[in-house]
């Protein structure tokens, strides 16, 4: 069995879960050494012998990437999604910043697609 | 006119629709129902009545080996997946398939079935989730609350077939003026999809918490948080924002609305609460997407 890092991160914070088909998971801060010592303690508790790690992204990054263009068609969305919400509220705030990933993931996507 | 009102004037709507051939839950559903409130359930009785019906036999056992459960052995008959997943989840699985059976999925020209089953079951996830990070004092179930998520736009769905001009025009009203579909129909018609999808759980007499949780997902505020039901209304009011959030399917509008505030302060979330949500219902967003295929 081994463990898998999904890339999403929030907050420096990391997701693992014991194989690609469970619902278990664990949050962990990133940082290769606190992987590391928390592979050691997973280890022990899912009796697991692989950890495997995949890219992460940086989505605020990979927003830079996009064409103005897309950037653009980004934010306009997200305006548009989020017309009624309260921007004060911390959780709304959280929630913005999850769409606004989903958003970057989805026209990372399409910019692939397009590109084959 | 108060909410129980509206109800039960679009209770009495929906008897006329009756003739229109209004679906109606499989015997299967009130069979278990019976068997289990009447503490006569048992693996073999309960058994028997499943395998009479061939499709729903396999959809179980699809389910409770999907990852949602988390077993490590594949599990081959049907009398050890009631013994696993437990007669009142049987129930809840039951109703959760035959609803989904009912509204097959398919991709309209202004409202997607494929789309809306896609959110209703990132709603289901989200409930799950958010009910197992809760305190145990609330004594929420979760294979209840994905039940309650998966159904709680239940209203629409009546809206669609049998008022398809009202319907229509509460889509583009909510565009139009960028309101939720909830706002747009109580605009239009004073009424809303909770008060239908009430109803229609009164009409198919589901447990009482299903008729709360359908009937004030939107609007949770208008009930007191001494409700025996209100820690699952809340619930579903959560999920489905965070379905939302995460862009999961449709329910018809893409606005995402505000958090009521009562409902956190109630089941006392926390920020870092919803940052842990957040990234587990991703991680098991496409996991149960198994309930639409071969539905």
């Amino acid at each position: 069995m081994k463990i898998i890092k999904i890339s999403e991160m929030q907050d420096g914070m990391i997701v693992v879960r014991p194989c690609v088909s469970s619902s278990d998971i664990e949050l962990i801060p990133s940082g290769t050494e606190i992987v590391k010592r928390f592979h050691h303690e997973v280890l022990a508790r899912w009796g697991i012998d692989t950890l495997e790690v995949e890219d992460c992204i940086d989505y605020e990054k990979e927003f830079l990437k996009l064409s103005d263009e897309q950037q653009k068609k980004i934010q306009l969305k997200l305006q548009l999604l989020y017309v009624n919400a309260n921007e004060n509220n911390p959780i709304m705030s959280l929630l913005k910043s999850k769409t606004h990933n989903v958003l970057v993931k989805q026209a990372l996507s399409d910019s692939r697609g397009s590109s084959k | 006119m108060k909410h129980l009102d509206k109800v039960i004037y679009i209770q009495n709507k929906l008897k006329e629709v009756d003739k229109l051939d209004l679906p109606t839950l499989p015997s299967t559903y009130y069979q278990i129902e019976e068997l289990i409130t009447k503490n006569k359930a048992t693996v073999n009785n309960l058994s028997e009545i499943i395998q009479s019906d061939p499709s729903l036999t396999a959809k179980i056992l699809m389910l409770v080996n999907s990852a949602s459960f988390g077993l490590r052995q594949e599990i081959k008959t049907l009398s050890r997946a009631i013994n696993i997943i437990g007669f009142n989840e049987l129930s809840n699985l039951v109703l959760a398939t035959a609803v989904i059976k009912m509204f097959p999925p398919y991709e309209g020209a202004h409202f997607s079935l494929q789309k809306f089953w896609e959110h209703s079951i990132a709603v289901g996830t989200a409930a799950k989730i958010i009910a197992k990070n809760l305190n145990r004092k609330f004594m929420i179930n979760a294979q209840e609350a994905f039940t309650a998520g998966l159904i709680h736009d239940i209203g629409k769905l009546v809206m669609k077939e049998f008022y398809p001009t009202q319907f229509g025009k509460a889509l583009i009203h909510c565009k139009t003026y960028k309101s939720t579909l909830a706002d747009a129909e109580n605009s239009l018609f004073g009424y809303n999809h909770q008060h239908i999808g009430h109803a229609l759980a009164r009409e198919w007499k589901l447990p009482a918490i299903y008729h709360s949780a359908i009937g004030f997902h939107h609007h949770p505020q208008e009930v007191s948080p001494k409700h025996p039901h209100f820690a699952m209304i809340a619930v579903v009011h959560l999920a489905n924002i965070l379905a939302k959030a995460n862009l999961l399917g449709s329910g018809g509008d893409p606005f995402i609305p505000n958090i009521e505030s009562i409902t956190l302060e109630s089941l006392q979330l926390s920020h870092n609460d919803f940052e842990h949500m957040i990234i587990e219902l991703e991680a098991q967003a496409t996991e149960t997407e198994s309930l639409l295929n071969h539905s």
